[in-house]
This record gives C-alpha cells, sequence and structure tokens, in this order.
C-alpha cells in the first residue's frame, strides 16, 4: 500500500470538499481583507515611526512570534475506520505520517517567515540591524519551529494525558520564554538560550511513555481539525456540521439552576450542555482570557476600544458557530414544542454567554478608559450591538 | 370509544409520481398493542414516518385522538413518543439529560421526572450510566436510552420501530413487560417487528404490509383464517400471506 500516495489522496479530498464553500468564503473576504491590509499597513508605518526604544517592543515581538513558533496543526487526516485497516499496518505508517509532518512543517514554517518578516521592520529600527541578520535569525527561527513541531509530535505520541498537557505548557512558556530571549537579549546568548532550551526539551521528551501511533487521540484531533476549519468558514456561509469530539465534562445538575424545568426552555438546556461540552468552551474561555490580558496590558484608550470591539467580534462570531450544531435533527420534528423555538434558544444562548463575556471583558476598562462610565457606556453600546447580531444572523 | 390513531385512506410517500404506500386504512384503539409487520420494503418506516409527521400523505389523512397534523401540531406530538429503529441521540448529552431534555420537552414537570426515572433506569439496567456520555455508548445502552425516553413520557401512544435490534435479553424481557404494563394503564402501541415469535404473544392485532399495501388485519386467528392456516404460527402465517401476496 503507498502510505503517502494514500496521504496525498485525502489532503487533495479534503480540500475538494471544502473548495465551494473556500471560495464563498475569499469572495466574501477579499475586499475586508484588502482594506484591513491598507489600514494596518498604515498604523503599522505611524507606530515605526512614533515607536522608541522605551516601549517593550521586544515582548511584542515575542507575542508575535510565539503562534507560529509554538502553535499549528498537524493534519493527518485518520478517520475512524483507520483503526480497523490502518492499525495492522502501523509498523508501515512512517510514509504516511512523514507526509504529514513535511505539509505541517512546509505550512507552519511559512507562518513562521510570514511572522518574521512583519516583525523585522520593529527589529531592525530597534537593533540598527543589516538584512544578513534577517537571514540569520531567520534560520534560527525555522530550525526551533523544527524542533518545536517535532516536539509537538512527540506530544501527541504520550501515553498520559496528564503527561500531555505538561509537555503542551512547557511548549507553550518555553517558546515565549526563548523568542523573547531573541529580542531581549544580545543575539549570541539569545541563540544560546534557545538552543539550550531546545536540546533539554527534546531530551525531556524521551522519558515518557509513548504510543508508536496514538490512533485514538490523532482521530480527535483530526475531528477537532475538520470542525475548526468548517467553523471558520461557517463565519462567511453555511456549512454542513461537522462537530469536533465531545469533552466528557461532568455538569452537576445544580450548575444549571437557572434554567427553568419547563418544555419552552428544552432547547436552551440542550444547547447550553452542547456548549459546555463542545470545543465552544474552551474557544470562549480562551478568547475571554486573552482578551482580559491584552486589555489590562493596553495604556491607549483608543487602542484599548478597537481591541475591545474587536475582541467582541471575534467572540461573536465563534458563539455564531452554536447554530450549526443540530440544526437539522429529527427529534426536533417529533417534539411537542413550538416552531421557533429552537432558532429562539439558540440565540439566546448564544446571547447571554456574549453578554458574559463582554461584561469581562469591560472590566480591565474601567481602568484604560479615563472614567468607568465611559467602560459602562462601551460595554453597552456593544451589548447592543450583540442582541442584534444574535437576534438576526 | 374514540379511537387513539387513524389511518384513513392513506396514500404517500417521497414522490407522488411513484407512491409507497397504496390506500392504508386502519386504526389504533387505546389499550391496544397492534404488530406492524412485513417484509423488508414492504413501507412500514415509512407508514411509521407518516403517522409520526415527519412526510405527508398524498391522500387521505392521519388523525391523532381525532386531530390532525395540522389541526394543532403541539398537540398531535404530545400525544405520542417515539421509539426509532436506530438510536438518534445527542453526542454532548449524558443518558441522564437525555432523559430530563424529554421530560422538558414533553412538559413532564420535575417531580414526576425524578419519580419515574429511578425504577426505568433500574429496570433496563441504566442506573450505573446516567452520567455517561451517549457517545461513550455502546449500540444497545443507546437503543435503552431512547425506550427510556419513550417510556418517561407516559404518552398515550408509543411508536416503536424494531426496538430489539442490540437489545440483550434481559432487556427485551423489560421491555416486553413495560409494554405490557402501559397497554394495561390503557394506552396504545404501534410495534414494527421482524421477530415475529416474539411478538405474537404481545400484539392484540396485526397490520400485514407487503409492497405498501395492507393485505390483511386482524387477530391472530383472522390471519390464521386468511392464510387457510388454522393454529399455525404467525411466522408461517406471514411468509405464507405475503408469499402469496408476491404471487398475485
Amino acid at each position: 500500500m503507498d502510505m503517502k500516495a494514500m496521504y496525498q489522496r485525502r489532503s487533495a479530498e479534503f480540500l475538494k470538499e471544502i473548495r465551494p464553500y473556500l471560495h464563498y468564503a475569499l469572495q466574501s473576504l477579499i475586499m475586508s481583507a484588502v482594506a484591513a491590509f491598507l489600514l494596518f499597513s498604515i498604523a503599522y508605518r505611524l507606530f515605526l515611526g512614533w515607536v522608541t526604544p522605551a516601549f517593550p517592543w521586544e515582548l511584542l515581538c515575542g507575542a508575535v512570534m510565539l503562534l507560529p513558533l509554538a502553535g499549528g496543526k498537524i493534519r493527518t487526516y485518520l478517520q475512524d475506520a483507520d483503526i480497523l485497516f490502518l492499525l495492522p499496518h502501523e509498523r508501515g505508517m512512517n510514509a504516511y505520517l512523514k507526509a504529514a509532518m513535511q505539509k505541517a512543517l512546509l505550512l507552519q514554517s511559512a507562518a513562521v517567515v510570514a511572522a518574521w518578516g512583519l516583525v523585522w521592520p520593529l527589529y531592525a529600527k530597534m537593533t540598527a540591524s543589516g538584512g544578513t541578520r534577517f537571514f540569520l535569525i531567520l534560520v534560527i527561527w525555522l530550525l526551533f519551529k523544527w524542533v518545536i513541531l517535532y516536539g509537538k509530535w512527540a506530544e501527541l505520541q504520550l501515553q498520559e494525558a496528564g503527561t500531555r498537557r505538561w509537555f503542551a505548557v512547557l511548549r507553550w512558556i518555553g517558546t515565549e520564554i526563548s523568542a523573547y530571549g531573541m529580542f531581549a537579549w544580545k543575539l549570541p546568548y539569545g541563540v544560546m538560550v534557545l538552543a539550550a532550551g531546545s536540546i533539554v526539551y527534546l531530551a525531556l521528551l524521551r522519558v515518557p511513555s509513548k504510543y508508536v501511533v496514538h490512533w485514538m487521540l490523532l482521530i480527535d484531533w483530526e475531528k477537532r481539525h475538520r470542525a475548526g476549519v468548517y467553523r471558520i468558514l461557517n463565519w462567511f456561509i453555511d456549512v454542513p456540521q461537522v462537530q469536533g469530539k465531545a469533552r466528557n465534562t461532568r455538569i452537576p445538575t445544580s450548575w444549571l439552576p437557572f434554567i427553568p424545568f419547563q418544555a419552552s426552555s428544552s432547547y436552551t438546556y440542550m444547547y447550553t450542555l452542547i456548549w459546555l461540552r463542545s470545543e465552544l468552551l474552551g474557544i470562549t474561555f480562551r478568547l475571554t482570557v486573552v482578551g482580559i490580558v491584552i486589555l489590562a496590558s493596553l495604556r491607549s484608550e483608543w487602542a484599548s476600544i478597537a481591541a475591545y470591539l474587536a475582541i467582541a467580534l471575534f467572540g461573536a462570531l465563534q458563539l455564531a458557530d452554536l447554530k450549526r450544531y443540530y440544526r437539522v435533527h429529527i427529534w426536533h420534528r417529533i417534539y411537542p414544542l413550538p416552531d421557533g423555538l429552537l432558532q429562539r434558544s439558540v440565540s439566546s444562548v448564544r446571547r447571554t454567554l456574549h453578554l458574559a463575556m463582554l461584561l469581562m471583558l469591560a472590566i480591565p476598562l474601567c481602568w484604560t478608559l479615563r472614567t468607568p462610565l465611559e467602560a459602562l457606556a462601551l460595554f453597552l453600546l456593544t451589548a447592543a450591538a450583540s442582541w442584534l447580531y444574535h437576534r438576526y444572523k | 370509544m374514540q379511537p387513539i390513531l387513524e389511518v384513513d385512506h392513506v396514500t404517500g410517500g417521497y414522490s407522488r409520481q411513484q407512491p409507497v404506500l397504496h390506500d392504508l386504512n386502519f386504526q389504533v384503539q387505546p389499550g391496544e398493542m397492534v404488530g406492524l409487520i412485513g417484509l423488508n420494503g414492504a413501507g412500514k418506516s415509512t407508514t411509521i414516518k407518516h403517522i409520526l409527521g415527519l412526510m405527508q400523505p398524498h391522500q387521505g389523512e392521519i388523525r391523532l385522538k381525532g386531530k390532525t397534523l395540522a389541526d394543532s401540531q403541539e398537540q398531535y406530538r404530545q400525544t405520542f413518543a417515539y421509539v426509532p429503529e436506530s438510536p438518534l441521540l445527542y453526542e454532548e448529552l449524558t443518558v441522564q439529560e437525555h432523559l430530563e431534555l424529554t421530560a422538558r420537552a414533553y412538559g413532564v414537570d420535575k417531580g414526576s421526572f425524578q419519580k419515574r426515572i429511578k425504577p426505568l433506569l433500574e429496570q433496563f439496567q441504566m442506573d450505573a450510566l446516567t452520567g455517561r456520555l451517549a457517545s461513550h455508548l455502546s449500540k444497545g445502552m443507546r437503543q435503552k436510552v431512547m425506550i427510556l425516553c419513550a417510556f418517561l413520557v407516559e404518552p398515550e401512544l408509543y411508536i416503536i420501530d424494531e426496538p430489539f435490534l442490540g437489545l440483550d435479553p434481559l432487556s427485551m424481557r423489560s421491555l416486553l413487560d413495560l409494554m405490557v404494563t402501559v397497554k394495561q394503564s390503557g394506552a396504545a402501541i404501534l410495534i414494527s417487528s421482524h421477530i415475529l415469535a416474539t411478538i405474537e404473544r404481545y400484539c392484540d392485532e396485526f397490520l400485514v404490509m407487503h409492497q405498501g399495501k395492507l393485505i390483511v388485519s386482524g387477530t391472530v386467528e383472522t390471519l390464521q383464517t386468511a392464510a387457510g392456516m388454522p393454529s399455525a404460527p404467525l411466522d408461517d402465517v406471514f411468509c405464507s400471506l405475503v408469499t402469496r401476496g408476491v404471487n398475485r
């Protein structure tokens, strides 16, 4: 069996599957993307004119490099049925998985190049560096990306879920420290810390027990990645329901006392549970925490308002995904519930969650904006827009 | 006595050009258990879909307690509970949450819900699995959740499609006992099954479908007379009836 060809075929099939939606999404996005790019270019140029070494540029550059270095997906396109058909060929899966790694490395390296290209003008100005250093550091970034990607793959094969979580935390923190060090310290020291950190990280990864291929986890992650792609496409066009795996989170009944035990609350109850057990809980939680950190660290009033609105918009888009769950299901046509209740309930759950998110994000604004009243006004305005969005979209 | 279910000269199917059901006409009375039997493709599931309101008849009418779906959608649906052939669950909900969702949807109050679930869960050996997600259940367990949801509601009509697939013998017995209990309390049951030897002992009447038509209906004795096989088991009677139907 030609495993590499199988991987390439699956990759092409997935692209073919999403192409109609992708086409529509790109059509919708292209004008906004061009406008956003122009606006960003102007803002970045102004920022470069204004910025001085007193500005914490090392932290900003480290933050920009963090996501492309530490993040990224490894698409394996593995499916449930592979446990039956490919598991017996586990030892011969090298070519298949190598193809998956090569694709991930290629795409993620491109993201690293793009991020470094973005950071470079700021770095060049702050350190008065020339073009040679651009390429030298780029090579270091790419080598580091390779280490991190290899580490992430090894993480996925770990047998213990707890150990896997610790290694994920280590990967993110280690990457942030290394990236920050490359900007904050003299280049040779930065490179030494990064190299030493990489060696220690790779050595540590050899310690815990691993599977040859952690089939169940890779299949779960593949489902999540597919669901993630469809979730983003859903911002632009209605896409089929593709759900990630439900999380086995224990939710005591006493946690949902605000949902009355009555027929009209049936779907509110159901969609609250779906939100709690789907990927949407993690997305909402991460977005809120990151948003609070960003808003608490900003000092400019306008920057805070812009960031608040951007995070609010992103949150609304993410929560809109809830309506895609069980949009068409036989029980909805059998339960003795009025027509329209389902849509109203999904909107209500989305709106309530978004409102809670907006409220939490508004807390740091009480200190960033001139008066807490301004923060309250911004919150109320955004809440009204949110109500309209979740009511009609 | 007003029938709980009236299927009145119904012709239906997916396409008007090629109807699957042809002039179906039957009734189910309260306290009656009726077996819907037929070969694969005879139209049993399509009949059930029409009764559930998932498909609209091309001709004729279906009434539950004298009301059509168009008269009052909510009242119509409130009359019955359905156990599908393949379990249809929400993957993000646990067993307990499925039961609670069903109770809410059918307007069962919290007190009645709590009173009803305990014996049901015990009867189907599901009491230790209430916190388990649907995605972590076996086919048989998923089927049990569907059965529990239907019996929790205590409707006037149970529509049960091939309920024994994937069930262990103990659960099959529990289901049959439960059907007898609800029947005795006045509820009607329309059950479709291929396990004729079992339903022969429990059903009051049978509807024999073949090629979308109701070829014979009535008690086992009526079917035996129609087949000219007095005192023969339902299995043999059924085979004779449908074979004759094919040759006709």
